[in-house]
């Protein structure tokens, strides 16, 4: 005789809570939050956009993940209200109420659905973003950028949950659409009002940004007040309980305030006040090759291969030697040395799901205007710059020229284009001309600089 | 048994919509008032928030009334989506009224009282999204409603606009580069461009397929 073993069926809250998801509908939740976050992902790049401006590092992908929780945040507030007015639409409340299953197990059984939902839908997003970064990433800065990540997740449970306690709370047709819009108004409206409290919106709300990373109390606390949001709008919704949500609302008070009441230091927007500057990505990476040494934030040194062919090529290139044997790349507040040419900050430069430069030829052209534009010490002599048409004229066709590209905006477009016409037909004269044009430009010799915009 | 009397009289007057009895029902099963009570009250308080946004010295001017005319109409075409079905609409569905022709007019009716209601917000300066795109974007995104309505399931028409505005508000540029004249149409200023295009295609679209097919049902 065989005996069979009969399969161990799961335990019951495992069964009820499947039974849940099953109902919510929880994995195309997961799949229509990964879906609409990739598709704002895409519509960030060209051809939707001139430009893409993605950055591959962790830092900035918490920056990405942040401002796409401005929809999706909300998205999932009016999801989680949908699902939580479940009982309400189909005028099941008397019904359930009359069942021997306690009101707290299924108002329960049915938030951990959302709770899965909402996780699942973020790391899945967060994958997508990470996939995005990773071809192109440095390891270098602190993995503070963690503390980013999750504080945005939090963001969008906090959503969830006070979508959730509004669908428990309030019935009709019109709740979830406008827990939506309630919450995308609660997280956009702070930009309007430059005020420390702009950091206790829902979600949205996060200085992330590439270089700067979060000071290293806030994380915590900023985690505990958040999950103190999550309690009060869970206690909310279960019949019964919800006296007990004073509680949790009176720690997320008390959380709040060293929350708002940060200093931010003289040189930041108020937003800004809890973060700071990440060090260790802040510091210069640098390659030398034929003399010519070009030097990237940490942060960024995946670029430097490519940068640093563009910038070889600008200084060593066709048109001879430049004043310059050495390049630095620009970052806001942060000076480049006076015997470098200032390479564009490579922020918003990178290819998404690839490494290296995004547009090459776009970081030539803003060097070659870099490179060109005369190096005067003072005032005077860079208002006598920009009031002098040939001397603007002239430094436009040294851009081109210099950069390869169109020609830069001029007084007289007419004439610079047939000067940079007649330049090009004639490489021996033109190579002259860029090495006349860097001399003067290089002692900002502002009538120099004219007299060679007037040259046959 | 005979009804006789004024009894009788009512119970053989007729209900379909051509009655004025009939409409009022009509209108009052979809909550009609609650809806003109609410548009009513949000074209001012977007004139407010237009006034405000145009004469704080800290924003742009008018062009700062981006918000109002992106989300105004948004908010007020989802408070319109609630007459666009009944309480029961597989009930609806079983009765032989309502045909193509009166679901016509009434969305017409319903997406002329919400165009007018929030054109008279922003009557200053009208092409720097002013009154211009704020009619622009009601007409569309009640475009996109009825044809929700006719695709998804009541309680869930709401959701394509909602999705819609929040992503393109977000990430589309508003100074129609990259083509975002056509596929982030709410945006633009107003000015009569291909942005016009979109929406008048979206609202024709959703008035011939909400006018033929009714609301989804159900199921």
């Amino acid at each position: 005789m065989t005996i069979h073993q009969i399969p161990q069926r799961p335990r019951l809250g495992v069964r009820i809570l499947m039974i849940e998801l099953r109902r919510s509908n929880i994995v195309w939740i997961v799949l229509g939050l990964t879906a609409i976050g990739t598709v704002l992902l895409v519509a960030k790049h060209p051809p939707f956009q001139r430009y893409s401006g993605w950055t591959s590092t962790w830092a900035d992908g918490a920056g990405w993940l942040n401002a796409a929780s401005l929809v999706l945040g909300p998205l999932t507030g009016a999801t989680a209200a949908w699902i939580a007015g479940r009982e309400t639409r189909g005028n099941l409340q008397e019904l359930l109420e009359s069942t021997s299953r306690p009101t707290a197990q299924r108002v329960l059984a049915n938030w951990v659905s959302v709770l899965i939902g909402v996780t699942g839908g973020y790391l899945a997003y967060a994958l997508v973003v990470a996939t995005a970064i990773i071809p192109g990433v440095s390891n270098a800065g602190s993995n503070r950028w963690l503390g980013d990540w999750l504080l945005i997740g939090l963001g969008w449970v906090v959503c969830a949950g006070l979508g959730y306690a509004a669908g428990r709370l309030v019935a009709g047709r019109l709740v979830a659409p406008m827990v939506g819009l309630g919450l995308y108004g609660a997280s956009a409206a702070p930009a309007y009002f430059n005020a420390q409290w702009v950091q206790l919106a829902p979600v949205a709300h996060l200085p992330s940004a590439g270089g700067r990373r979060l000071i290293e109390w806030v994380v915590p606390v900023a985690s505990l007040w958040l999950l103190a949001l999550v309690g009060v709008t869970l206690l909310l919704s279960i019949p019964g309980k919800r006296r007990w949500s004073i509680l949790p609302a009176i720690a997320a008070i008390v959380l709040a305030v060293p929350l708002v009441n940060m200093d931010t230091s003289p040189n930041d927007y108020l937003g800004a006040s809890w973060s700071e500057i990440d060090p260790s990505a802040s510091r210069l990476v640098c390659t030398t090759d034929q003399g010519v040494t070009v030097c990237v934030y940490a942060n960024h040194s995946e670029l430097l291969p490519d940068v640093a062919a563009v910038a070889k090529e600008m200084l060593t290139g066709p048109l001879g030697r430049s004043h310059f044997d050495s390049a630095v790349e620009s970052r806001y507040g942060i000076p480049v040395p006076v015997n470098a040419v200032a390479l564009p900050d490579l922020a918003g430069h990178f290819r998404t799901f690839r490494s290296g430069l995004a547009d090459p030829a776009l970081i030539r052209e803003i060097t070659a205007a870099n490179l060109s534009l005369p190096r005067c010490a003072d005032e005077t002599s860079i208002n006598a710059f920009y009031s002098n048409n040939a001397a603007l004229l002239s430094y436009a066709v040294a851009a081109a020229l210099i950069g390869g590209s169109s020609l830069p905006p001029s007084p007289d477009p007419s004439s610079a284009g047939a000067l940079l016409d007649r330049l090009r037909s004639a490489p021996s004269a033109s190579q002259n001309w860029v090495a006349d044009y860097l001399d003067a430009s290089n002692q900002c010799d502002v009538p120099a600089l004219a007299r060679i915009g007037q040259r046959p | 048994m005979k009804t006789g009397g004024a009894e009788g009289a009512r119970a053989s007057r007729s209900y379909g919509p051509a009655s004025l009895d009939g409409l009022r029902l009509h209108f009052d099963a979809r909550k009609a008032r609650l809806v003109a009570f609410g548009v009513v009250l949000l074209g001012l308080v977007s004139g407010f928030a237009a006034e405000w946004l145009s004469n704080t010295s800290a924003f742009d001017g008018p062009i700062a009334r981006t918000p109002v005319v992106v989300l105004s109409p948004c908010v007020a075409a989802i408070l319109a989506s609630l007459t666009l079905a009944g309480a029961d609409v597989d009930l609806d569905r079983s009765v032989a009224v309502l045909r193509p022709k009166e679901r016509v007019i009434h969305a017409l009716v319903v997406s002329a009282m919400i165009t007018l209601s929030l054109a008279l917000s922003a009557l200053t300066e009208p092409f720097l999204w002013g009154s211009l795109a704020l009619i622009r974007n009601s007409i569309g995104l009640m475009g996109l409603v009825l044809l929700s309505a006719s695709k998804l399931p009541a309680p869930l028409v709401w959701s394509p606009t909602l999705v819609y505005v929040l992503s393109v508000y977000t990430i589309a540029p508003s100074d129609g580069s990259a083509g975002s004249k056509w596929w982030a149409w709410p945006l633009q200023s107003g000015s009569l461009d291909a942005s016009w295009m979109s929406a008048a295609l979206l609202f024709a679209a959703g008035l011939m397929t909400y006018g033929l097919q009714g609301p989804a049902p159900r199921t």
